[in-house]
């Protein structure tokens, strides 16, 4: 019982969390509904204190040997700490966007945050543990609350499709993903990485002996992975329920999920094959899966940036925009090396600040055409250029270009994948930004090159300015990349002592 | 108070004042700014410095000048400046204080990145010889702010002047303060970007934009130099760092076949300087850039940018000490432009023209001196050319704004009535550049030339060069000064009356002018040292910073000095020759400027020649800009649209069929989709097995 008491504060932003969550809903409650911006701002509060217990658990990480793992299944280290500050980011940004949403109900939705911090909660899990039973946990959590927020908008055609597709396929893919579990615990006689990667029984030795139902069980855990952060070909979900989702719930989609479903999946691929002086049958093994990823990055790239091309829905095109980021992702891991996956880490980062800041400007372009489509920014590029400038800014950094943060992110990647063999795939990749340019700067085509449009601006300075923000940090993360590099390599190096 | 408040107040301050500007943009058509910057250039209010323009000298009030309106303009534009100043004098006061050896004060050091195992660790470094430098940019630097603030007060874009302004000022003192070259570049680029934006500042009349872009293009042929000789340093060296690289000149000259790529380094060094002190061959852009504001080219191409070559030069002295070959041709070189600016000046008719020719010719001066090793010297005429530099063109510029915008010299005369403080001030600065006995100018150049003569050999030569260009200094000086200031008005009087200027132009003048007058005390020559008893104040300041360089140069003991008698002879010759051209410049254009006249009429090859610069710029663009626009041309034609347009639309027709097809299977329909996912993990399991 001490044991148990002594290993809470461990555990605080994750209490805080569920504390926050239990007020939101009573809050909600007691205002009958009226309101609910207060539940808005009592949520961002909130998040605050959450932020501050993860920096000070940050702090505390930084001397060796403080990571833990408590209560047997969920491992405090940097890593975690890592994407669950990105995960409180993003969802603050989120709460931002829905507070300042002009079409959004001001009255009677306070379960919108309650449902957001559900699935916040859910990441916090997913990305700390490295026990089966608790990610899968985790991550129906998360996707539950997901279905109900693609859902969100019960009357609109598009947003009830989107929940549905979201559901069935989110349903199909965690039976995938559960078998692989199953199969993985039947081989290993464990649910806990750890365990697995180790001793007489370790999925390596079972590899060397029958190949065939390792090989079986990780592709299906693989593919409930690829799911969640809509790798090819299990991506088909991604366009669809982006664009019918309200758009706070698409950012939160495309950004918070999604990374936390790389978070999972590097954790997952982490612990079992990037271990520190490993003998020759798991070199292989790891050599197999990075291989295997390497195939998935090129095919996930390629037909991400391909299908981008032609949507003219701006929406669309971000989902499969995001499609072809994830691919840039995969690379960095399929070097199965700490630099590629420094890289890798990078470029979650980066990913964060530019797709946070682009979604923030569809959703300021939402509210005035009431449209998402490309062709409704023509001329606007002048009228509101505190948030279009910003725009292009994210536009330059999700092609990959200096000097903002996604350049420096794809050439770390690049660096990595050419230093460990991957050289093919680093022309891939950069073949595909060359074709992503094409597709991103229509926007901006759009924008500035077009006749100007008469039509009034109205003025939406709160949404602005915090999407003003996110391009300062684009750039200035681009120019001075020495602290986010800093936490990266701290964040990958716990996962990699963890694993020892 | 750390070092970096120096180059941070006047980034400030260039923040403050872009962000007032730009937040005052008037709000039309929307309040995209440049689409009301077009509004401006096409309406009636149409710029206030358009050429033929002058009937209204008081035209404030039909220009709306974004931002100047303010009450917080007049601060965030001299405000910083005053405060660089201010902290500029604590810290030389600072530095006064420390033991002889150790006068070096040093800022903490900033991470910036690290590429590979070579980090770029960027600190601030006050020695003597920034610490002077400093205190010449943020003084004369203030005294042009004042004097711009009354300069431009009737132009509408004078808020955006004094961001631009700030910015060069932040960039400047990063240059000469950083420890590091490639800090060292960074305010290298920068001043280079800030003069681009103000040459070109009045860029609607059109000329000035592209004089811009020439100054801009030419010094990029200088700054790939730099850039060059930085790679070569940083492969021999390890090291970025100024002190390091000066430390480790021995070390690494004795390494073979190490002592060629020093002095290549060197060389390519100096072609950075070439550009950015508008040395021979690079110079041509500076008389161009006068088509800037007149506080500009005071301040950037007279008084700090042009001598950042100087200062480099100095900085690095060691490793060009080890290369006794480059600093040669250094000396040749500085010689080589003296005389070219020197000449070319003789024949100007544009006031600005002839002193932007002098300022080239009086950094040749700088470079004699640092050919001959005489670094001291060299920084003494920097500092007493930026004084009485910054002082006649801020005269010129009070000339030109009291004479409604004219600048030819042939269309002004007998102003020393109008503007008597104008005059006076101006009188002082010539004295000054044309070495008149006891001025400023006149100690710095003997000294450059005492060591010119000293040093023998080429330096020989370079002191012949020196004083042939003092002569035609003195000349085109003083031709100068009787054409604008005596003989008969040639303008017309009763519609354009001149008129002294305000009170903050003139009050700049003064206190330049007294600089200028008393700024020899500096440094005075050895014999008057030696009698009077009085140190040689720059030179013993500067003494620590050049020793080692000074060392390596002459291993054998420090020369020795001039005997007495030779020395007062070059004194005497020097004053000489000054006051004889002074006194034949100021008799041939007393009355009047029909020698101009005769002289062009007698002899077209040769004015010609010397009013064209030599033809330096015309045959660049013959043998040079031709044929690489004949080249582009076929570039453009040939290879771009054909080869790589054709390739290009080809790959995007490519795409877009693709990418129209894999649209086909995204049908929308759950039933495909997770037929995808099975097919897609049956796939991977496959190949995973068998491959």
């Amino acid at each position: 019982m001490s044991n148990y008491l002594q290993s809470l504060p461990s555990i605080a932003p994750e209490i805080a969390m569920t504390v926050l969550l239990c007020a939101v809903l009573v809050v909600d409650l007691l205002l009958k509904g009226r309101d609910s911006r207060k539940v808005g701002y009592l949520t961002l509060g909130g998040l605050g204190v959450v932020a501050w217990l993860l920096l000070g658990q940050w702090g505390e990480l930084g001397s060796a040997g403080a990571a833990k793992r408590v209560f047997g299944m969920i491992d405090i280290d940097r890593f975690s700490t890592f994407f669950k500050l990105f995960t409180v980011g993003s969802l603050a940004a989120v709460v931002l966007f829905v507070l300042l949403d002009r079409r959004e109900r001001r009255h009677g939705i306070g379960e919108y945050y309650l449902l957001l911090l559900g699935a916040g909660l859910g990441i916090f899990f997913m990305v700390s543990t490295s026990n089966l039973l608790l990610l899968m946990l985790g991550l129906e959590l998360l996707s539950l609350a997901s279905y109900s927020l693609a859902g969100f908008h019960k009357g609109d055609k598009r947003s009830a499709e989107a929940a549905m597709k979201y559901v069935v396929f989110g349903g199909l893919s965690a039976g995938v993903m559960l078998y692989g579990i199953s199969l993985l615990y039947g081989i290993t006689g464990t649910i806990d990485l750890t365990e697995m990667a180790s001793g007489p029984h370790s999925l390596a030795a079972q590899f060397s002996s029958g190949p065939v139902p390792v090989a079986v069980a990780i592709v299906l855990v693989l593919a409930g992975f690829a799911y969640k952060v809509s790798v090819v070909p299990f991506h088909f979900w991604t366009p669809d329920v982006y664009e019918g989702a309200p758009t706070p719930v698409t950012s939160f989609l495309a950004v918070a999920s999604k990374a936390a479903g790389f978070a999972a999946l590097l954790r997952f691929v982490g612990k079992l094959f990037l271990v520190d002086g490993a003998d020759g049958a798991v070199q292989q093994y790891g050599a197999r899966i990075g291989a295997l990823l390497a195939i998935l990055s090129a095919l996930t790239m390629t037909l991400g940036n391909l299908a981008a091309l032609r949507q003219s829905s701006m929406k669309r095109m971000l989902a499969y925009s995001s499609i072809a980021h994830a691919g840039y992702v995969l690379m960095g891991m399929a070097t199965m090396e700490s630099s590629g996956w420094n890289a890798a880490m990078f470029y979650l980062a980066a990913y964060y600040l530019m797709n946070l800041g682009a979604f923030g400007f569809v959703l300021y372009f939402e509210s005035v055409t009431g449209s998402d489509d490309i062709a409704s920014l023509k001329g606007l590029g002048a009228k509101a250029l505190w948030v279009t400038v910003p725009m292009v800014v994210f536009l330059v950094s999700l092609t990959g270009l200096p000097p903002t943060v996604g350049f420096t992110g794809k050439y770390m990647l690049f660096v990595a994948g050419v230093d460990n063999g991957l050289l093919w795939l680093s022309l891939v990749m950069a073949l595909n930004s060359v074709v992503s340019l094409f597709y991103y700067f229509r926007i901006v085509k759009a924008l500035f090159l077009a006749e100007p449009a008469e039509r009034s601006m109205p003025g939406q300075s709160a949404l602005a300015g915090s999407i003003f923000v996110l391009a300062v940090l684009t750039v200035l993360f681009g120019l001075y990349i020495a602290p986010l590099q800093a936490w990266c390599d701290a964040s990958v190096e716990s996962l990699r002592l963890g694993a020892g | 108070m750390s070092l970096w408040y120096l180059p941070g107040l006047p980034l400030l301050g260039a923040l403050a004042c872009g962000l007032l500007y730009l937040f005052s943009l008037p709000r039309r058509s929307g309040g995209a700014h440049g689409h009301a910057e077009h509004a401006h250039g096409s309406g009636a209010t149409d710029h206030g410095h358009a050429d033929g323009h002058g009937d209204d000298h008081g035209h404030g009030a039909h220009a709306v000048a974004p931002g100047a309106s303010n009450p917080l303009f007049g601060i965030f534009a001299i405000g910083p400046i005053a405060c660089a100043l201010a902290l500029a004098i604590a810290f030389t006061t600072r530095l006064i204080g420390l033991a002889d050896g150790q006068r070096v004060i040093e800022s903490a050091p900033w991470h910036w990145f690290d590429a590979g195992s070579y980090q770029i660790v960027v600190s601030l470094l006050l020695d003597p010889l920034s610490s002077t430098l400093v205190l010449v940019i943020t003084g004369v630097g203030s005294l042009i702010f004042l004097y711009a603030l009354g300069y431009m007060a009737h132009d509408e874009g004078r808020v955006k002047f004094f961001a631009y302004l700030n910015l060069f000022v932040a960039a400047m003192l990063t240059l000469v303060l950083s420890s590091n070259l490639l800090g060292l570049f960074v305010g290298w680029e920068g001043v280079g970007l800030c003069s681009y934006l103000l040459i070109g500042f009045w860029h609607r009349k059109g000329w000035p934009a592209e004089a811009g872009q020439k100054a801009f293009v030419v010094n990029r042929i200088g700054d790939a130099c730099f850039v060059l000789g930085s790679f070569l340093l940083l492969r021999l060296f390890g090291t970025l760092d100024l002190s390091d690289i000066g430390a480790a000149v021995v070390s690494v000259r004795e390494r073979p076949g190490a002592a060629f790529e020093l002095a290549l380094a060197a060389l390519l060094l100096f072609g950075g300087c070439c550009g950015k002190s508008a040395q021979f061959p690079l110079f041509t852009w500076l008389p161009d850039a006068m088509a800037g504001p007149t506080p500009v080219s005071a301040l950037i191409h007279a008084a700090t940018m042009v001598t950042a070559g100087v200062y480099l030069v100095a900085r690095l002295a060691p490793l060009f000490a080890a290369s006794p070959a480059v600093l040669n041709v250094i000396g040749v070189v500085g010689a080589l432009t003296a005389l070219i600016g020197a000449s070319t000046g003789l024949v100007q008719r544009d006031i600005k023209r002839v002193l932007a020719y002098s300022t080239v010719s009086q950094l040749g001066y700088m470079f004699i001196a640092l050919g001959c090793g005489a670094f001291t010297a060299a920084v003494f005429h920097l500092v007493t050319h930026a004084f009485f530099k910054a002082l006649l063109f801020l005269g010129a510029g009070s000339v030109i704004h009291g004479m409604h915008e004219e600048q030819d010299m042939h269309r002004m005369g007998g102003l020393r009535g109008p503007m008597p403080r104008t005059f006076v001030t101006f009188l002082c600065g010539a004295a000054a550049l044309s070495g008149l006995p006891l001025l400023s100018g006149f100690f710095s150049k003997d000294e450059i030339l005492a060591h010119a003569w000293a040093h023998g050999g080429i330096g020989v030569l370079t002191w012949l060069i020196g004083l042939a260009a003092a002569a035609m200094t003195a000349f085109y000086t003083w031709r100068m000064v009787a054409l604008t200031f005596f003989g008969n008005a040639r303008y017309d009087e009763r519609a354009h009356p001149a008129h002294e200027s305000p009170f903050t132009m003139t009050l700049p003048l003064m206190v330049l002018a007294v600089l200028a007058v008393l700024g020899g005390l500096l440094g005075l020559p050895p014999v008057i040292t030696h009698a009077l008893h009085v140190p040689h104040v720059l030179g013993d300041w500067l003494a620590p910073v050049f020793a080692p360089a000074l060392a390596l140069l002459h291993p054998g003991g420090p020369p020795p000095h001039l005997s007495a008698p030779i020395e007062w002879a070059l004194l005497g010759l020097g004053a000489l020759v000054a006051l004889l051209f002074a006194h034949a410049g100021f008799h041939a254009y007393a009355n009047g400027p029909e020698l101009d006249g005769r002289l062009s009429a007698a002899r077209p090859a040769a004015t010609g020649f010397l009013g064209e610069a030599w033809k330096v710029d015309a045959s660049y663009v013959r043998r040079v800009v031709q044929p690489i626009q004949r080249l582009a041309h076929l570039i453009a034609t040939a290879c771009d649209l054909g080869a790589i347009d054709g390739a290009v639309n080809g790959a995007g027709t490519l795409f877009t069929r693709v990418a129209r097809a894999s649209r086909a299977w995204v049908d929308g329909s759950l039933k495909s989709y997770s037929l995808w996912v099975g097919a897609g993990a049956a796939l991977l399991a496959l190949w995973w097995m068998f491959v």
